[in-house]
């Protein structure tokens, strides 16, 4: 992904707008709201020259974008879908869609203690049933109705050597000392 | 030595008969203070009335190409003189009409051009790279010029923490076409020198504007903790008058302040007396909006109200907007130090101050981008303020970023080591040194009234030469030299 997004900048930044054309300038946009770089992506928007943002496709990834910027979520899931994608896109956008549902399940495991499951529903964008279903995976409990969502433990910590640390501390060390 | 040429015939013959070694960074000004003007008049005046393709200048500039390259290292050794020419082209009627072909011109130049040279003359250099960013905006095509003064900025560099003014150009290009991630890559953090030219007379002012248009980058980009780092540095720029580029930036670090820290921290001491004596009349919208950013909402809103004609023209409207959403975070803060539980309805009432957001949605938001820690019981309605979770064992984030500053505090000191050791050892200052001490020396040797003619002189040149040793004896390297 990095290299593609390499790629298209420098394109542009030869050629300008015609070196990119409209089709370049949906993909990067797209790249960078799945990097979640909104303010790089309000900025390409805003320099994408007015004929080509006649273009439906374009329109309607910036559409996605301004619903991220105001986290409008249920309004993000419903733009997201509500386009026919083109091939180059699709793939992007699903995998838009699937890192905003992750990050979102897990801000609800941090900020709550106790939620509706219609918040839940309307905050990932998916119906009831797949609530149920979503609460049975997390090992989430149900109290009364309401959902308890626990805390998602942040995997992949990198344990550095005990070695290493030392290490580290006697540079630290031979810092302070000179 | 005054030459005063006249023609583009005589300034060849005096770029090619001066060795190139000679030709110092006033050497284009010793042929004619107004050189460039003398050119482009003598292109205008020989190519007349048809237009050819190749102008006098060109003609020129070709012959000086040919003549000047060193086959083996495919240097030219007349680059000063073909940078002149180049810039007296900036200067004529057909530059507007032969941009494209200068372009060309100029891009198939830097390949062969001797870059220490370059750096001699960077004042003219710089000229060209402004005229060329001129003509690029004007031609409503900003984003084309970026890789081409880029790649001459970074050419122009000794070394990569060296400022051109070709570096503000590129920085006003990339802000002309919103490109603001490709202005990145020539924001340099802590530049620790400049080419000549950006002290120029001109009062500073594209040492400012590149402060200050690094700062409005990082603004774009909301990094507002480098933002605010760029506008007080452009603030802190030695001057003896108020330039209207510090006046901007000052009025952007007050909102740039507030919305990140919620506080506009007192100017540092090192800032000019004189600036800091005028900023303040002079942004009165803004520092009354600080004083009231600290009283109450209600204040705040009465200071937007009355003053949002000056936001609106200043153009910073957008950011006094984003000022009133951060006070209602500092107010949400604060209440986070206070209460350890409080009703979501609370919360409405004592920060967002019946406005029509959703108080949930606030807090929520808060908590994704960890400005507090918090959890939201929707059951009974209410928050539970905690602790951050911060804990030095088992987060290795905290450990990642403890690591980061520790190296950059000790790549810092080694930088400003290796700084210290360049200026003591640097024959001028060491000259000054000795000069000072020596004059202190015979003042007091004057007031004391003591020493004979013969004997005295003997005495200050010693007790000279030990007060030098004495004040500069931390460092090895400038009592070698001194010996020397």
């Amino acid at each position: 992904m990095e290299t593609a997004i390499i790629t298209l900048e420098q394109r542009e930044l030869e050629n300008g707008p015609d070196g990119i054309r409209v089709e370049g300038y949906t993909e990067l946009l797209t790249y960078y709201l799945l990097q979640d770089e909104l303010c790089n992506a309000k900025f390409l928007w805003k320099r994408v020259p007015s004929n080509m943002k006649q273009n439906a496709e374009i329109d309607a990834v910036w559409n996605v974008g301004k619903r991220l910027w105001t986290k409008d979520m249920p309004g993000f899931y419903e733009a997201a879908s509500a386009f026919q994608w083109s091939a180059p896109i699709a793939p992007i956008m699903n995998q838009l869609k699937e890192t905003v549902r992750e990050k979102t399940i897990r801000l609800i495991g941090r900020a709550y203690s106790s939620i509706k499951p219609q918040d839940i529903a309307t905050m990932l964008g998916i119906t009831l049933p797949e609530v149920e279903t979503l609460v049975n995976s997390r090992a989430w409990k149900v109290v009364d109705g309401m959902i308890e969502p626990t805390e998602c433990v942040s995997e992949d910590v990198p344990i550095s050597s005990s070695e290493e640390q030392i290490g580290k501390l006697t540079d630290y060390v031979a810092f302070l000392e000179n | 030595m005054m030459l005063m040429i006249s023609s583009i015939d005589s300034y060849i013959q005096a770029v090619t008969n001066v060795p190139a070694v000679l030709q110092n960074k006033d050497f284009l000004e010793n042929l004619h203070p107004r050189y460039t003007e003398v050119l482009s008049r003598c292109n205008s005046v020989a190519g007349g009335a048809s237009p050819s393709p190749n102008t006098p200048i060109d003609v020129a500039i070709n012959t000086l190409l040919e003549t000047g390259v060193n086959n083996e290292t495919g240097v030219n050794k007349h680059t000063i003189g073909v940078v002149g020419l180049l810039c007296a082209k900036t200067k004529t009627n057909e530059f507007n009409t032969n941009f494209e072909s200068f372009l060309v011109q100029f891009s198939g130049f830097m390949e062969t051009c001797d870059w220490a040279h370059m750096r001699v003359v960077a004042n003219v250099v710089s000229e060209i790279a402004a005229a060329i960013t001129d003509q690029m905006i004007r031609r409503n095509q900003p984003i084309l010029g970026i890789n081409l003064l880029g790649n001459l900025a970074t050419r122009l560099q000794a070394h990569e923490k060296m400022l051109t003014c070709v570096h503000s150009c590129v920085l006003q290009l990339c802000c002309a076409s919103y490109n603001f991630k490709a202005a990145l890559r020539f924001i340099i953090d802590d530049f620790e020198e400049f080419t000549p030219d950006v002290k120029g007379s001109d009062n500073s002012q594209s040492l400012l504007c590149y402060l200050y248009y690094s700062g409005m980058i990082y603004t774009a980009l909301k990094r507002y903790d480098r933002a605010i780092y760029f506008f007080e540095a452009c603030t802190r720029v030695p001057a003896i008058t108020l330039s209207h580029i510090m006046l901007e930036c000052y009025k952007k670090h007050i909102l740039v302040c507030l919305i990140e820290h919620g506080e506009v921290a007192t100017p540092h001491k090192s800032a000019s007396q004189v600036v800091n004596r005028l900023l303040k009349p002079n942004a009165l919208a803004y520092t009354e909006l600080a004083t009231a950013f600290n009283v109450s909402s209600d204040s705040l809103s009465n200071c937007i109200a009355k003053h949002v004609d000056t936001y609106r023209r200043d153009q910073t409207y957008g950011l006094v907007k984003q000022v009133r959403i951060a006070h209602m975070r500092v107010l949400i803060r604060k209440l986070t130090r206070t209460f350890l539980t409080l009703s979501l309805e609370d919360v409405g009432r004592r920060a967002v101050g019946g406005e029509a957001d959703n108080p949930e949605r606030i807090v929520l938001s808060m908590i994704q981008e960890n400005m507090i820690y918090a959890k939201i019981n929707q059951r009974d309605g209410m928050v539970r303020f905690l602790d951050s979770i911060v804990d030095l064992n088992t987060n290795h984030r905290v450990m990642e970023l403890l690591e980061a500053k520790i190296n950059s505090c000790v790549e810092l000191n080694k930088r400003v080591g290796i700084m210290n050791d360049r200026i003591s050892t640097n024959p001028e200052f060491i000259s000054k040194v000795v000069l000072d001490s020596a004059t202190g020396v015979q003042d007091g040797e004057q007031a004391g009234g003591s020493g004979g003619s013969g004997g005295g002189n003997q005495q200050i040149s010693s007790s000279a030469k030990f007060q030098t040793r004495g004040s500069t004896s931390s460092n090895s390297n400038v009592a070698g030299a001194f010996n020397l």
